[in-house]
């Protein structure tokens, strides 16, 4: 094999563009005899290849192809049924926005606020001094916008107010 | 107006009857596109039914200028490479592993012979290429044709008609060697 016909392969290789691909075959493969041995021609091909003449044994297709044979039909009377074509990338598209959709919806119903719920965290006693019987209040679990949460307690000791403070732990979430 | 057209011109006056004449016709030269596509007779037969369908279907759209073969064709190239890109999907994946039982069985419930060409030519040749070639071949289509069949400019066509032949070539050299693995039946046995 030459080099020219090597550097001639290489180009044709690296280089997509159809048109100079073109160029290449008709100016240097077709005429080379080195090259013109690499590929196949036609005679070889039809071997390759199934012919009409040997699929003429096969059964017509036209029973279920077309309209039974003497019936008189006509074509423009029927109807025609409208065909809505989505290209590829609309249908990507409408997926993609459905499932933004959902996920924002989702996003948000997590966002709200739930309700407290009990933690324990320890027993809460009445501040030294403001009267009254000793009372202990156990809060079981706080949940604050679907997360954890730090619970605040302030007694004031001059009234019988509590006054509970509740900070999502996630201060993103504030 | 050719033969053809004067058919077409009737089946749309209502006689749509006289469209088994064009799929008698065309048939034989459809299923051989079909099948040198899809290396299947199975899925050749479906792919014709269903052009020669959409054919009839689409008729009173059908250019009466235009040449009827080359339009049937185009049906039947764009209906077989659907059902390739069907086979493609994830679903079908298993089911490939089957699929060289079922074809020769396919081959022999048609009373269709395969050979170990065609096999290599279906392994190494793309869809494109397998297109462009039974179209050169069986059909004498220049590069403008295929390149209008498949939708693509005349210069991608030639380059899939020439790696086609390349591939071609490399087929016959597998099919040889594989040939020549199997043992000969006039073998003499030595006493």
């Amino acid at each position: 094999m030459r080099w020219t016909c090597m550097l001639y392969k290489l180009l044709y290789r690296l280089v997509p563009l159809r048109g100079l691909q073109v160029r290449i075959i008709r100016g240097h493969f077709e005429g080379c005899a080195f090259c013109r041995e690499e590929y196949a021609p036609e005679e070889e091909c039809k071997q390759a290849l199934f012919a009409p003449s040997q699929l003429e044994h096969l059964d017509p297709v036209y029973p279920a192809a077309g309209a039974p044979a003497g019936e008189k039909q006509d074509i423009r009377v029927l109807p025609g049924v409208p065909v809505v074509r989505f290209p590829r990338w609309g249908l990507a598209a409408a997926s993609l926005a459905v499932a933004a959709v959902i996920g924002f919806s989702l996003l948000l119903f997590q966002a709200k606020d739930t309700p407290v719920r009990e933690q324990v965290t320890g027993p809460v006693v009445n501040a030294p001094g403001s009267g009254g019987e000793p009372r202990e209040t156990f809060i079981h679990y706080v949940k604050a916008r679907g997360g954890k949460a730090r619970t605040y307690i302030l007694k004031d000791r001059n009234s019988p107010r509590t006054f509970v403070w509740i900070e999502p732990k996630d201060r993103r979430q504030t | 107006m050719t033969e053809d057209n004067t058919i077409i011109a009737q089946c749309l006056a209502g006689h749509g009857g006289r469209f088994e004449v064009l799929v008698r016709r065309y048939q034989p030269r459809l299923m051989a596109l079909a099948l040198n596509i899809l290396g299947d007779p199975d899925e050749a037969l479906d792919a014709v039914q269903e052009a020669f369908t959409q054919a009839f279907t689409n008729l009173d759209r059908f250019d009466i200028n235009r040449d009827f073969k080359n339009w049937l064709m185009g049906i039947g190239v764009k209906r077989s490479l659907d059902r390739i890109r069907k086979r493609r999907s994830f679903l079908k994946f298993f089911q490939n592993y089957s699929r060289e039982t079922d074809t020769y069985e396919s081959f022999k419930n048609h009373g269709i012979e395969d050979s170990v060409l065609f096999r290599q030519h279906m392994k190494l040749l793309r869809p494109k290429e397998r297109t462009a070639l039974s179209l050169k071949i069986n059909e004498g289509c220049t590069a403008r044709e295929i390149g209008e069949v498949l939708g693509c400019h005349e210069n991608t066509a030639y380059v899939h008609l020439f790696n086609a032949k390349k591939k071609i070539k490399k087929a016959f050299q597998l099919s040889q060697a594989e040939e020549m693995k199997r043992p000969s039946k006039n073998r003499e046995v030595k006493p």
